[in-house]
């Protein structure tokens, strides 16, 4: 089975998404600050990492950043997909060039969200 | 006066001592006891009310998302047929039952959703709490006597697209009271659900607009598809209040109405400086075939730094390969640095090579030079 970290502030986003992601068969694990997301990242591997960006205490950019910079951090997630309420396009180039493999902005279609986790997770 | 008050000083002291010591201490800890007793209350109902709240907030998190998640969202994804789709009403209602604490955490839940997905998930989301009868719980808001429960509820129904006679009857009073914020919401609901002729709304706006406000008209006349869309420029004239022209001159600038220029420059002879560096801005949007001309023109009228700034700009935005060697005197012959780094930019923005071609008279110009080739530097 297939592990996914979900990082995201908002207590009915997660549950909404962690249950759409367990309904398609993935292991979940979820925390809703960057502190959290970051000793889990430490801890254990994950295929796919979903970071919201506009997070309390350690920032999801912050937190992209670290991964790009630390070569042991970067191997224990293979994929990393940002999702954001900033429409702005230089958060966006930011986040790509943070190595980030897919970029979401809010609000978005429920069948968006799913098949693009499908098609990283492939 | 000072004789006074030493007299009532001698006569409280004069009772103090005649009245039984013991009962003034009895009466003291008496008093002390009870206001003890208050606080706890208070601390106990406020307590209570928490945690009331709180356990509203693991309910509703609980068993509402996997309800809307199992009934909504994922025949959507599987494409069920959206008719087929039923709202499941009364299993929300059974965990709601009658409490307001849950209610509230319900429609924050319902807004939550809103702000997560986009598209056919929104219309049943919306379709929940009209089925649900929640609207019905804003509307009473709406006739509240405290304006902050007007703003919630008006915000609410706003969200919801909630719209009927009784709300109409209702903001039509509220529009008659002080409250500037209270009146915003009000035209912020009357443009995004009533979705009125926009003539008429404009005619409406009688009140000096916050940037806030301007925006957010902005923001929702742009963001939605009225089939008539006035000319904006009618409104802009010395008469109007500035906001509202600003409004008008932005909202002209976005749907390209051209004629709106020659009311801009009319404008501009009279207005105060902000008004007319906003206007030039604008300007700097509009595209007609005499603008460079009528902005070369302006430029020598123009007295500020700033507002010379502004045209230069314009003209950048607008102005053509033609344009280049006035563009290039302003650069070499202004003393203001500026003003040189305006005309510079304006330029760079008409033809970058025009840019790297220009010898630089001294170290001045090749610092503004510099500046407008680093790409890191914000202009």
């Amino acid at each position: 089975m297939k592990n996914i970290l979900l990082v995201e502030d908002n207590k009915v986003t997660v549950t909404m998404l962690s249950f759409l992601l367990k309904k398609e068969g993935y292991g979940v694990d979820v925390t809703t600050d960057g502190e959290e997301a970051l000793k889990n990242l430490k801890e254990n591997t994950y295929d796919l990492l979903i970071l919201d960006l506009g997070l309390p205490s350690l920032r999801g950019e912050e937190l992209l950043s670290m991964m790009t910079n630390n070569q042991n951090l970067k191997d224990q997630v293979l994929k990393t997909m940002v999702i954001t309420s900033n429409i702005g396009e230089e958060t966006m180039e930011q986040a790509f060039d943070m190595n980030a493999d897919d970029y979401l902005v809010k609000p978005f279609s429920p069948v968006e969200f799913v098949a693009r986790v499908k098609r990283l997770l492939k | 006066m000072k004789s006074n008050f030493y007299a009532d000083a001698f006569n409280w002291v004069e009772i103090f001592v005649l009245f039984n010591w013991d009962m003034l201490q009895a009466l003291i800890v008496a008093v002390l006891l009870l206001g003890l007793i208050m606080v706890y209350y208070f601390i106990f109902i406020f307590r209570r009310i928490n945690r009331s709240k709180e356990h509203a907030k693991f309910v509703i998190e609980e068993q509402v998302t996997p309800i809307i998640a199992e009934r909504i969202i994922i025949p959507y994804i599987n494409k069920v047929d959206p008719n087929k789709i039923t709202s499941p009403v009364e299993e929300l209602k059974a965990i709601i039952k009658k409490s307001r604490y849950r209610r509230e955490e319900f429609v924050r839940t319902l807004i939550n959703f809103h702000n997560i997905f986009d598209g056919g998930v929104n219309e049943h989301i919306r379709q929940i709490y009209l089925d649900m009868g929640l609207n019905a719980f804003a509307e009473k808001g709406l006739f509240s006597r405290k304006v902050k429960k007007n703003i919630l509820a008006l915000n609410e129904l706003e969200f919801f697209k909630v719209k009927s006679h009784r709300i109409v009857k209702r903001i039509t009073q509220l529009q008659r009271k002080k409250k500037e914020i209270l009146r915003e919401c009000i035209n912020f609901y009357i443009l995004n659900v009533l979705e009125i002729n926009l003539d008429n709304f404009i005619n409406s706006i009688q009140h000096p607009m916050s940037q806030w406000e301007r925006l957010q008209y902005y923001m929702i006349i742009t963001n939605s598809h009225y089939p008539n869309i006035p000319n904006f420029s009618q409104w802009i004239h010395a008469e109007e209040e500035p906001s509202k022209i600003l409004l008008c001159a932005e909202l002209s600038a976005h749907y390209y109405q051209v004629e709106a220029s020659d009311a801009i420059y009319q404008l501009l002879r009279t207005s105060t400086l902000p008004i007319k560096l906003k206007l030039l801005n604008i300007l700097g949007r509009i595209y007609t075939d005499d603008q460079a001309e009528k902005l070369k023109e302006l430029y020598s009228i123009v007295k500020s730094v700033d507002g010379k700034s502004e045209v230069l700009k314009a003209l950048g935005r607008t102005g053509t390969i033609n344009d280049l060697p006035f563009l290039l005197d302003v650069f070499h012959a202004s003393e203001n640095g500026f003003i040189k780094k305006s005309a510079l930019r304006s330029i760079y923005s008409i033809d970058v090579d025009a840019f790297h071609a220009i010898q630089p008279n001294g170290e001045i110009e090749q610092i503004i030079i510099n500046h407008i080739k680093n790409p890191l530097l914000k202009y």
